[in-house]
């Protein structure tokens, strides 16, 4: 009996001596963290990609690149740039994320100076995606040149 | 006798915040981007997010199933509300449901009573992807969203423009909480 308050109280040790610096960390880290790391001074700037860029990209079908609109479901659901996928915006993003970190992620939303897809595109650093892109101009400037949307239900139908 | 008397006010209370909120998000949702025609604004005659350009800044966004007096009241009564406390930050949009035959009525409404509040449109009308984000109900003439922060802090919907108060203090509340 005593052997075992012996073997609980060592285990209860050994596991508040494998907490003690993570949570120190925690309360030490005067920066931001970014994909659990602590980094000072840490200013996120956002890595844009012009719509003729993200256009060329689509003509070529190039690989390696996900389009990501931030828009609420039933606005990408009613037109979106083709092959965008939904993601809507949140304030807070909490992992696990269901968009490939391997891949270049291209964010755009309906703002005029693209402040929910910076935001998104901020967050998404925060939790370790290292290549996301901020479409400049966003869906606004999309429209205004003029280049292909589609629906959701255009897509079924293949015509995307 | 006491638990009645206790009961009844309460019940009376949650059928008053569920009539509140025959329209619109809930209180504590997020504010999503929607595009709207600009007629008066600052983006005139462009397609145009105004909860993305006010962002975190309290605000009251204001939606009208059509024109009619009583919705130029409103947006006057809104106007009135913005100029009172434009200097604290607060911000103001009226966006018409109907779509594009508003826009005249705008104009007009615009230069008559000098407003500064931008007055826009939905775009693809009634049939626009807004009405489903913001979960506008047709049988409401109005619904105005009171949030800070992108996030709603009061929902009022269907109100005459001699209820218009309520509009006036939910904004006096959440102002009063940014001190």
């Amino acid at each position: 009996m005593r052997q075992n308050w012996s073997y609980a109280l060592a285990a209860a040790m050994l596991l508040a001596g494998l907490l003690a610096p993570a949570s120190g960390l925690a309360q030490d880290c005067k920066g931001t963290f970014v994909d659990g790391e602590c980094v000072e001074g840490y200013v996120y700037v956002p890595d844009y990609m012009t719509p003729q860029d993200l256009k060329k990209n689509i003509d070529e079908h190039a690989a390696g690149m996900v389009i990501v609109d931030t828009a609420a479901p039933p606005i990408w659901e009613d037109e979106h740039i083709p092959g965008a996928v939904n993601f809507p915006y949140s304030k807070n993003i909490t992992a696990p994320v269901p968009l490939p970190r391997e891949k270049t992620l291209v964010l755009y939303c309906a703002c005029n100076n693209e402040e929910d897809s910076t935001d998104m595109a901020r967050q998404l650093s925060l939790i370790g995606y290292r290549k996301v892109k901020v479409l400049k101009g966003g869906w606004f400037e999309w429209l205004k040149l003029k280049y292909k949307t589609v629906s959701k239900e255009d897509e079924q139908k293949g015509k995307g | 006798m006491k638990f009645s008397a206790l009961i009844c006010p309460l019940l009376l209370c949650i059928g008053a915040s569920a009539a509140d909120l025959a329209s619109g998000p809930a209180i504590g949702a997020t504010t999503m981007s929607i595009p709207v025609m600009d007629v008066t604004g600052s983006y005139k005659g462009e397609l145009v997010c105004y909860v993305c350009d006010y962002d975190k800044a309290p605000d009251v966004l204001a939606f009208f199933r059509d024109t009619s007096d009583a919705t130029a009241k409103e947006i006057i009564q809104l106007n009135e509300l913005y100029l009172k406390n434009k200097t604290r930050g607060f911000k103001a949009v009226a966006m018409i449901i109907a779509g594009e035959g508003a826009k005249p009525w705008l104009e007009e409404l615009n230069r008559s009573a000098h407003l500064e509040i931008p007055l826009t449109y939905f775009r693809k009308g009634p049939k626009d992807a807004a009405v489903r984000v913001y979960n506008l109900n047709p049988a409401v003439g109005n619904t105005f969203l009171v949030t800070v922060n992108r996030t709603v802090v009061a929902n009022i919907s269907d109100i005459t423009p001699d209820q218009f108060n309520r509009v006036a203090d939910a904004t006096s509340q959440m102002l009063a909480t940014l001190r």
